[in-house]
């Protein structure tokens, strides 16, 4: 992702932190978005866009760590730097306990802010690209007939066809023919190819 | 005949008229006189009997004399007094002739009581030995010395027995008398300490006190109390409260005698007290200087970190430029540097603050509220407020530092009492309370009567340095929601129904105790 498309949430009660953060990030050539409180983020974010937030620990009304504790349950999962004047080891390991990407002690250097958010917005990248390719998958999946996906299954497990076909109650030819649709609707070059996009996601979600 | 005639010398009438004259005074004398006088013969034939004597046995002389003395006799006398009369008239040794000694009379009326005689041995003047005897009813002087030995002996056992230790010092500082109440105190023997001098039972840093005390007793005859520690061989120490005077005795000279109280256990009480008070000092100042440095850490913190931001954000965007002058590029670079600098020193000073030893201990939470709030009093009272202690009996022990938690307790009572200044007296009630809203945690609840929380701090309370007191620092509430939260609690306010504030807090319960309830 190029560093225009990414939405920064900066969120800071203090004025000039939030304009001197978004600044540099501006300078940089990322896109911004200034909040003042917890609520005004929660208010502005869009959870589908990509992007990462960059939230001050210590602010009246809801805290930093409280915000972190009220995303995770709405599963609402942009990556968090949490910057703080609190260096304490112990708020740092809450943080990340939390579900926190980073923890920068204020003042901050400004690459190591930089470095923090790009690989931030690396891995949220990745998370969606993860969240897409599973939706795409679902979708496919969801063309396919029973019969379809019980022959899907017997490829994946690596059952020659005239397994599958005696498996089945079926001949090999019409295992044959499945065979060739499921390939099709599931858009696989090859049945290595499908079989690794099978096995990536299949860990983290069962198939309906 | 003439001879005898002449032998007869002139003036023989004046003498028998000088005798007339003798007798009638000795009369007078015998009836006249405040002492009772008996005349008897050697046969104990009472011959006389003087009117005191009638006073005295209640007899008319009428009825007695010609009879016996032993009428006038206890049984015991009677007998005794044949035999010394025997003795004497055989031996002419006297018992009782010119001594006079304490026997017992009978009255008329058979009663018996004491008397003094003094017998005497009267010229024979021709009717035979006659002897006299002078006699006193002593029976009211015998009641009084009775009673007076009896009232000694009270005193005696009053003292001996009194509840408080009583001393008495000669004049060089020996113990002359130590009452049981001492001896007990001391933990010795009476023989251990009468005789030995009284300062070698006072430890050495002590004595010349004591000398001092001494000096002003007997110099200046004054009254005076002292605080001294004694050690008694193999014993405590012993914290004591010795007031004393001077007493002039005839015999033995000026003394000084003096009551000694046991002050050990108001000492030791006293001690901890302080010692604990001290504790809290130590700990409210460690803990104000760190919240302090941390609430500074933040508040420079925040324009440091803009500070930083804005010259690298400038940085950045000039870099962007066709033609940057190298020395701005630098001034920019150090600027950040510099803000990141100081940063780091304020970090540094945060960090030397925080560490402090935090004793984790398990505690009986009602005990450690009991002794802050014991401490509180003080305040409570000059404040003309009231504590209630509302405390469930029930509670596991909690792992904590009760100094720390003490510290939060005493936090939030101060604060109560600051806010109901405002309120009368009689509405200036704090309850305390201790209850287990879940297993896992046991909850202390500070709840007054107070207005409320003022709306300029309702929303930033537990932020470092917001106060609406002109003395307050701003630092109680967050300084003990560091704490709580140190300790995994919660710590949270809510209006007290009824009015004023209540302010809680809770403690995790260990997990076998918890699950122990479940
Ligand atoms: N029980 C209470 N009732 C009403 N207001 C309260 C109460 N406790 C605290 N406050 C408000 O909260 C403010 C902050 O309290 P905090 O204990 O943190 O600081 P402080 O008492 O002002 O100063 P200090 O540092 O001496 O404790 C107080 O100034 C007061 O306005
Ligand atoms: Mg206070």
């Amino acid at each position: 992702m190029q560093p225009s498309e990414a939405v920064v949430y900066v969120v800071d009660d203090d004025h000039s932190v939030r304009q001197a953060v978004c600044m540099l990030l501006r300078s940089v050539g990322y896109r911004p978005v200034p909040c003042a409180t917890a609520a005004e983020l929660l208010d502005k974010l869009q959870p589908d866009a990509g992007g990462c937030i960059i939230l001050d620990a210590r602010m009246p009304g809801m805290s930093g760590l409280q915000l972190q504790e009220h995303m995770n349950q709405r599963q609402l999962d942009l990556p968090v730097i949490f910057i703080t004047g609190h260096g304490d080891v112990d708020m740092a390991v809450m943080a990340m306990k939390a579900g926190a990407f980073d923890f920068l002690q204020k003042p901050f250097k400004d690459q190591a802010l930089l470095d923090s958010l790009e690989r931030a917005l690396q891995r949220d990248e990745e998370r969606r690209q993860r969240l897409e390719g599973r939706r795409r998958l679902r979708e496919k999946l969801a063309l396919l007939t029973a019969r379809e996906r019980e022959v899907l299954n017997g490829m994946v497990a690596g059952k020659a066809n005239k397994v599958m076909a005696l498996d089945l109650g079926l001949s090999e030819r019409t295992v044959e023919a499945h065979r060739a649709r499921v390939m099709e609707k599931m858009q696989a070059r090859s049945l290595a190819e499908l079989v690794h996009e099978m096995a990536s996601f299949d860990n983290q979600e069962s198939f309906p | 005949m003439t001879k005898t005639t002449k032998t007869r010398r002139p003036g023989t009438g004046g003498l028998q008229q000088r005798l007339r004259a003798l007798e009638g005074e000795l009369n007078g004398i015998f009836t006249a006189a405040a002492q009772g006088m008996i005349i008897a013969d050697a046969h104990g034939i009472i011959r006389r009997f003087n009117p005191e004597a009638e006073k005295i046995f209640g007899y008319r002389a009428d009825e007695v004399v010609g009879t016996s003395l032993n009428c006038l006799m206890t049984d015991r006398d009677r007998h005794q007094h044949d035999t010394y009369m025997q003795r004497y008239l055989k031996t002419g040794k006297a018992h009782i002739i010119g001594i006079g000694r304490e026997v017992y009379g009978r009255r008329r009326d058979g009663t018996e009581f004491p008397l003094y005689l003094a017998v005497g041995e009267l010229p024979d003047t021709g009717g035979g030995r006659q002897f006299i005897g002078i006699l006193r009813d002593i029976s009211k002087e015998k009641a009084m010395e009775a009673a007076l030995r009896v009232s000694e002996q009270e005193l005696r056992l009053m003292i001996e027995n009194a509840p408080i230790g009583v001393i008495t010092l000669d004049g060089e500082g020996h113990v002359q008398y130590a009452n049981a109440a001492l001896l007990r105190m001391l933990g010795v023997m009476v023989d251990d300490i009468e005789g030995s001098s009284f300062e070698s039972w006072i430890i050495p840093d002590d004595q010349e006190l004591f000398r001092q005390f001494r000096q002003k007793v007997l110099m200046h005859r004054a009254g005076s109390a002292i605080e001294l520690r004694l050690r008694p061989p193999g014993g405590e120490l012993l914290h004591v409260g010795l007031h004393g005077g001077l007493v002039d005795t005839p015999l033995r000279g000026p003394m000084i005698t003096a009551h000694v109280i046991n002050r050990t256990p108001q000492v030791l009480a006293e001690q901890e007290a302080s010692a604990h008070r001290e504790a809290l000092a130590q700990v409210d100042r460690l803990n104000t200087l760190g919240e302090m440095a941390s609430g500074i850490a933040h508040e420079i913190n925040q324009p440091l970190t803009a500070i930083a931001t804005y010259a690298q954000a400038i940085r950045r965007m000039m870099e962007q430029l066709p033609a940057m002058p190298p020395e701005m590029h630098e001034a920019l670079e150090q600027m950040s540097t510099q803000a990141e600098r100081a940063g780091e020193i304020i970090h540094r000073m945060r960090g030397y603050v925080r560490k402090r030893a935090i004793a984790y201990e398990a505690t009986d939470l009602n005990e450690c509220l009991r002794s802050i709030v014991k401490l509180a009093m003080s305040n409570v009272r000059e404040n003309e407020g009231h504590i209630h202690l509302e405390l469930n009996a029930g509670l596991p022990r909690v792992t904590i530092d009760s100094v720390q938690i003490q510290q939060v307790v005493m936090n939030l009572i101060l604060n109560a009492l600051d806010a109901m200044k405002m309120v009368a007296p009689e509405h200036r009630k704090i309850v305390v309370r201790t209850h287990r809203p879940a297993p896992d945690c046991v909850q202390v609840d500070v709840a007054d009567r107070g207005p409320g929380l003022s709306s300029s701090v309702a929303n930033v309370l537990f932020t470092p340095f917001v106060t609406t007191k002109a003395g307050g620092m701003g630092l109680g509430l967050p300084i003990s929601l560091s704490i709580i939260t140190a300790h995994g609690g919660k710590f949270w306010h809510a209006p007290n129904p009824g009015g004023g504030m209540c302010f809680s807090f809770t403690l995790p319960v260990a997990t076998e105790a918890a699950d122990a309830a479940l």
